[in-house]
């Protein structure tokens, strides 16, 4: 039977355009109804991910909070030498959002202030509000808390998850502390579009009360880390839908340190950096060390090696993420990024980033590879979902 | 066991138009087809190969050739690639099936980028053109796809 694609047989057009972005795929669509049936197919959409995950295509994402603009921006990096950036005129639509996940198979979950949160595929520039979180576990009148985020894939059903972990104040002058407040664990699911209450076993309420939601995509093989500030490292596993926790590495604890979690080389890793003296007096720059320990999983035990020694880092370098052969990415003064080479001690670029003047913890740096994935259940249409109706399309970047 | 022949193996090739070439075995067995037929040994002096023909097959020997040298540095050995490419695209598609015949993984990867590296900022109509392909949309079933991802047709090179 001859080819409809043309000259070329069916698993050669697949690898072909399995290389191609995807905006050069959505116009494609329109060349014949075999190319749109296949680009559409979740069996090409797969392959296209897994080329891009692992030709090392990732893109760098910068997520900071822009001073003169007042607002949280995205920056993408298209090249792999990262010299230019796209800046992107988000709009008001956009500046409403923050990211709080991801990306995950390249889709971003974003929250607005009224609580309100979207699943968001920049490459494809789909959105989808999901419904709001709401509890009878609580009186109405008890104001929801944020505690933590999670978002990641259920492995075993291919379902996209989110966890949010929220404390309810009941508006009465704490005796405890907010440190007390009961915790509340919703789980959304894609497939079914809806949040249910977590009823089994959660780690204690002062645990899920300290939680850092430093670095959005931790999350691995199916498992959300996120790193408590008494040294314990918490995991949401999407399939099962269980917690667990973890020790974490033999750390020295000092007011002046600063963790935050990373990918690093396929697993999970904490950035333990401290100082002698606070690291938000950035004025007085002294050096600092660094570590970076990475979690090891052995039949359900984790523990840790520590596999890098950064540093001393020469001024007041706070390390923010992992790049490509073992470079870190530090924001150095508030605000301001920089990639470094901790083995030669060198600052290999500075990505132009100006970011908060004052505060630090407001500029993340995102690993990200573009999908074809929909944000859209199955059955629906290809198209922007509005329940609420208030909701206005984020401006893509691309 | 190690036995040493001075006499270097060959093995004869005979493509669609009945050229024969005569190569060195380890440089044909590259080709997983090729190999499979001589570990099968169906193959006889003469392995016929119908899907190939002698002018895409002096290129194949060409690319075989250079990637059975292992004293090739990986930087020269990625300028070559770069270089065997840069062919016009009806050539780069004839590589493209009888690579995919043959079974070079090498070779099919870098032609197939090569293809989507020509194919990126290029229009549908394009595409329809250089792939010989019939738009069997109606003008409204295709406008209404268009229509759904209109930012993306933004920035497509003139035809």
């Amino acid at each position: 039977m001859e080819s409809k694609g043309g000259y070329l047989a069916e698993d050669v057009l697949i690898e072909i355009l399995s290389r191609m972005s995807v905006k050069s795929l959505l116009q494609f669509r329109c060349v014949c109804k075999f190319w749109k049936n296949l680009i559409d197919s979740p069996a090409f959409i797969s392959i296209h991910l897994q080329h891009n995950n692992n030709k090392d295509n990732a893109h760098l994402v910068v997520h900071y909070y822009d001073d003169n603009r007042d607002l949280w921006d995205i920056v993408l990096f298209p090249d792999k030498m990262l010299t230019v950036p796209t800046y992107h005129n988000m709009g008001l639509s956009f500046s409403a959002y923050n990211l709080v996940g991801g990306p995950i198979n390249g889709i971003f979950c974003l929250c607005d202030k009224r609580e309100r949160i979207g699943l968001w595929n920049p490459a494809t520039r789909a959105f989808r509000a999901l419904p709001l979180c709401r509890t009878k576990l609580f009186p109405r009148d008890w104001i929801p808390c944020h505690c933590g985020f999670g978002f990641g894939l259920d492995p075993t059903s291919d379902d996209y998850k989110v966890v949010w972990i929220r404390r309810f104040d009941d508006g009465e002058p704490a005796k405890w502390g907010p440190w007390m407040d009961p915790i509340h664990v919703a789980v959304y699911t894609l497939s079914t579009d809806s949040w249910k209450d977590f009823k089994g076993d959660a780690p204690d309420t002062y645990c899920l009360n300290s939680l850092i939601d430093s670095c959005y995509d931790s999350y691995l093989n199916g498992v959300y880390y996120w790193w408590s500030t008494h040294g314990k490292l918490v995991l949401f596993d999407m399939g099962k839908e269980e917690f667990r926790e973890i020790e974490g590495p033999p750390l020295i604890h000092q007011d002046s340190a600063y963790e935050i979690l990373a990918l690093y080389s396929g697993s999970i890793a904490l950035i333990y950096s401290h100082s002698q003296v606070p690291l938000d007096s950035w004025e007085s720059a002294e050096q600092s060390s660094v570590a970076l320990w990475v979690l090891m999983e052995e039949e359900g035990m984790g523990y840790w090696i520590k596999q890098l020694n950064i540093g001393p880092l020469h001024g007041m370098m706070k390390p923010v993420g992992v790049w490509k052969n073992d470079e870190v990415f530090v924001e150095t003064t508030p605000g301001h990024l920089l990639l470094y080479n901790p083995k030669t001690q060198r600052v290999l670029k500075d990505l132009q980033i100006l970011g908060h003047r004052t505060h630090s913890c407001c500029l993340h740096v995102l690993i990200y590879t573009e999908s074809l994935l929909s944000v859209h259940g199955e059955g629906e249409p290809g198209e922007y979902k509005n329940p609420s109706g208030v909701i206005k399309l984020p401006r893509s970047f691309f | 066991m190690a036995t040493t022949t001075t006499e270097t193996k060959m093995l004869t090739l005979c493509t669609s138009d009945k050229q024969q070439f005569q190569i060195e075995e380890t440089i044909a067995l590259q080709a997983v087809t090729i190999r499979n037929m001589v570990e099968d040994e169906c193959a006889s002096n003469v392995i016929p190969l119908p899907n190939v023909n002698s002018k895409i097959m002096i290129q194949i020997i060409e690319y075989l050739k250079k990637h059975v040298d292992s004293s090739v540095s990986k930087e020269d050995m990625e300028k070559f690639d770069s270089a065997f490419v840069e062919k016009k695209l009806s050539e780069i598609f004839d590589i493209i099936l009888a690579a995919n015949y043959l079974n070079i993984k090498n070779l099919l990867d870098i032609c197939c980028q090569r293809v989507a590296d020509v194919m990126k900022n290029k229009s549908p109509e394009w595409v329809r053109r250089t792939f010989n392909i019939v738009n069997d949309f109606t003008a409204e079933e295709e406008a209404k796809i268009r229509k759904e991802h209109e930012w993306a047709f933004e920035g497509v090179d003139e035809d």
